[in-house]
């Protein structure tokens, strides 16, 4: 399985040599925060997306001189990442407006305390829409729009709808590899577990989209002849905000759960949706990145749990774990209502609270296990 | 089970014995004029269930006065339960904080949230809404406390989506996009009232929102003077803009108060007998703790703004319904707390530096409300902006609206070491940063 060893790898470290080479090549890199961050664009523009994350971080003492403990451990990992200088490989930094932690963190780059090291560092901040209609398309597109000519000005290059349309393709590509992936979950001997396709996904938002997909080809041949994962105790779907440590999910799985779906933010949010090769490009991507599977940030609970459910069935799943970092509020509302919900359903679910850091390791295999011996009583 | 609206009554009882004796005080004068503000509130939405008028669930960073052009009465849900806060010694709202955490609902999520969602889960606690209008700022807490609301009530709900005001934003085609909104929500109430919108009620209404608009500024440029003519915290648009900003008793309200502030001035009073410190209290102070200000009258420190009592306003054009409604838009974008909640952080700093300065304050207090990330996610970087001026700020740990999290007895040493470290710098002449 030498495709999926290459790739897993990727989401070890926030670097890889992948990047590495990128740089080397003169190229340069757009650190985005969430996946309402069209990347097509970036790409487009000639430029490597690379979504950030804050692996390897185990203090926030730096990063809490702009934040605050009520804030998300997430943001402010990140943040201390960047008081560090541990992403400086980055030449420019495009995050959305996906919620007040996101926000804030951000202002702490554009008021300068982030040493970039070699000014002009490209900054940009996204105002994305809480809700789909006519008039939010209009909107986003003019803001996508802003942003080309911004990534234009910055950094003198142009962007032509052809150069869109060429990244929509690469990425529509990279979102179908992942998708058969899945598809292949939905077997009673899945191929892959589920903190490896975590890896997967991660490893997607880290290197540069045609090298993920020749990889991914590789890897849907390579798995062909993979025995399946057939010994576990339950069929898992996973729910929850911005997951990064496979070792989380690896949590359940060494208990006996396989997680076979999920609704997460490096899972089916960021790729399950495709945007219409056909269309105006930019109206193409407003339109897909707000019609796509939301995040709680946006309106559309029942859209969330429809789809939620739907997916249940059509993977078997036998009961629903939902993560919610704490002092999330999108997730924190969200999780109360898929609770209520999924009682009323008559699907299991669990609610559990984390924290960035793998803490309470202890306390989380408690709780899995509880929940995996309800779920074989049921 | 409950009697409907307990709480409430008991309010207006306490309201209703507490007037006769603010009578003829001319130092209570502007807190009678609150008090007899918020009891005409209560008695008209009590009256409103009977007569079955409809009820508007408007979330407490907009001004009401489109609603009472459709002749709906607007429930703040966060407002009508933070109205009983004072209960129980402080302790009102607890009930329904914890109805919520009991259904699930994560302890982190702003208490008033929390509260409102209480008063929903262990029903009679206030009337159901026909509607809800929810617009996307100030903060994620009101995003997620209102679509839980929308759930547990079923009523129809519009999201109003704002756009992002940051440095680079191009604020005359995001104002654009905010008045398509506005017009949306027009549509919005005209579908669930089943009336058309009227423009000569508009106009009244809107005119009439404009007399309180002048009172209120009015009202604030007397609260920079120095010394400070007027005790107590600053109260400005949003006291009252959530419940009856359209009404003449909300005019009335504004009038009351600049009248009040004004024949001090005319008279020469002053808040203390001798200032020693302001303080520019840039977030709202706990609402079961309205005693801190008078405490800190005795050692000589005043208050004369604070987040709610700093406005930006100004009247609205009524000349043509167009202008009249691009003005409203305007407007709402101006509600304090909601407006420093529409972007990125440098409109709440520079607010809060620009009330520091035009309200000649030494020091900046933030009461650190547990739960509330939009603003204690810029707490650093308004550290490091308020000392480039020589300002000093001290943040605490509270809960605005629960006791439980960090009662007075925490908090007051707190407060009192910070005001007597800036007291005795400022008489030694040292610089205060």
């Amino acid at each position: 399985m030498q495709a999926l060893a290459e790739l897993s790898k990727l989401a070890d470290t926030l670097s890889n040599p992948y990047i590495e080479h990128w740089k080397e090549e003169g190229g340069k890199v757009i650190g985005y925060y969430c996946t309402y961050v069209p990347v097509e664009l970036i790409h487009a523009a000639g430029m490597l997306p690379y979504r950030v994350r804050a692996t390897g971080s185990t203090s926030t003492a730096l990063g809490d001189l702009y934040s605050d403990p009520m804030m998300c451990t997430f943001t402010r990992h990140s943040l201390d990442h960047a008081l560090r200088g541990e992403y400086r490989f980055l030449d420019g930094l495009v995050a959305a407006f996906s919620c007040d932690h996101i926000r804030r963190m951000f202002d702490a780059w554009s008021y300068g305390k982030v040493e970039t090291g070699r000014p002009p560092f490209y900054l940009r901040f996204l105002s994305v829409p809480f809700k789909a209609d006519d008039l939010a398309v209009e909107w986003l597109t003019g803001e996508l729009e802003r942003f080309r000519q911004s990534l234009e000005k910055h950094f003198q290059v142009t962007i032509t709808d052809d150069d869109l349309r060429r990244s929509i393709k690469a990425y529509n590509e990279k979102r179908t590899l992942l998708k058969s992936l899945y598809e292949l979950r939905k077997g009673e001997a899945p191929p892959v577990t589920g903190a490896e396709v975590l890896k997967l996904a991660i490893a997607s938002t880290a290197m540069p989209v045609e090298e993920f997909n020749r990889l991914m080809h590789k890897l849907l041949d390579e798995v062909q002849s993979r025995d399946g994962f057939s010994d576990y105790r339950a069929r898992l779907l996973m729910v929850g905000g911005e997951l990064e440590d496979p070792a989380y999910i690896e949590a359940f799985e060494e208990l006996g759960g396989l997680v076979v779906m999920d609704y997460l933010c490096y899972g089916v949010r960021d790729f399950w949706d495709l945007v219409d090769e056909n269309a105006e490009p930019l109206a193409a991507l407003a339109n897909r990145y707000l019609y796509r599977l939301t995040c709680p940030r946006n309106m559309g609970h029942r859209e969330r749990v429809e789809f939620i459910n739907s997916m249940v069935k059509e993977f078997e799943a036998d009961g629903i774990v939902v993560e919610r970092m704490k002092y999330c509020d999108a997730w924190g509302g969200e999780s109360a209502l898929l609770r209520w919900t999924e009682r009323k359903a008559d699907i299991p679910c669990i609610v559990l609270e984390r924290e960035f850091l793998m803490a309470g390791a202890g306390q989380l295999r408690t709780r899995a296990q509880a929940f995996l011996e309800m779920l074989r009583e049921r | 089970m409950v009697e409907k609206y307990a709480d409430h009554k008991e309010v207006l009882n306490m309201a209703n014995f507490a007037l006769p004796l603010l009578e003829d005080n001319e130092e209570l004068r502007h807190q009678r004029a609150v008090l007899l503000y918020h009891k005409a509130w209560l008695e008209m939405v009590l009256r409103a269930e009977e007569e079955g008028k409809k009820f508007v669930y408007n979330q407490f960073n907009l001004y009401t006065d489109l609603f009472y052009a459709f002749d709906l009465v607007p429930i703040p849900p966060e407002i009508w339960s933070l109205t009983k806060v004072t209960l129980r010694d402080g302790y009102g709202m607890c009930e329904t904080i914890d109805a919520a955490h009991e259904a699930g609902i994560h302890p982190e999520l702003c208490s008033a949230h929390k509260s409102a969602i209480g008063d929903q889960l262990l029903g009679n606690r206030i009337p159901p809404p026909a509607m809800i209008v929810n617009p996307s700022f100030p903060c994620d807490n009101t995003k997620v406390a209102y679509q839980v609301l929308a759930e547990v009530t079923g009523a129809p709900m519009l999201v109003m989506d704002c756009p992002y005001f940051g440095p680079d934003t191009d604020e005359k085609v995001a104002m654009d996009y905010w008045v398509q909104r506005v017009k949306e929500l027009i549509r919005f109430l005209e579908e669930h009232t089943g009336q058309k919108l009227d423009p000569d009620r508009l106009k009244e209404v809107i005119e009439e929102a404009n007399r309180a608009i002048e009172y209120v500024l009015e009202y604030e440029s007397f609260r920079q003077l120095k010394p400070l003519p007027q005790p107590g915290v600053a109260l400005g648009s949003a006291m009252g803009g959530f419940t009856m900003s359209g009404l003449p008793e909300y005019t009335e309200l504004m009038k009351t108060l600049r009248d009040d502030i004004k024949d001090r001035v005319d008279k020469g009073k002053t808040a203390v007998p001798e200032e020693k410190l302001r303080l520019n209290w840039f977030y709202l102070h706990a609402f079961y703790d309205g005693g801190v200000y008078g405490w800190l009258e005795t050692k000589g420190v005043v208050s004369p703004v604070a987040f709610h009592g700093y406005d930006v306003l100004e009247p609205i054009d009524t000349s043509t319904t167009e202008s009249t409604i691009r003005g409203l838009a305007k407007k709402l974008l101006g509600f304090p707390m909601g407006r420093q909640g529409t972007g990125s952080s440098h409109i709440y700093i520079g607010d809060c530096i620009d009330a520091t300065q035009r309200w000649q304050c030494d020091a900046v207090i933030l009461s650190g409300h547990a739960g509330c990330k939009y603003i204690r996610g810029l707490i650093g970087l308004l550290r490091d902006e308020l000392r480039k001026i020589g300002v000093p700020m001290l943040v605490f740990d509270m809960d605005t609206f629960d006791p439980r999290v960090a009662p007075p007895s925490q908090y007051y040493p707190i407060i009192e070491e910070f005001v007597d470290i800036c007291v005795d710098k400022k008489e030694e002449g040292i610089a205060l940063v």
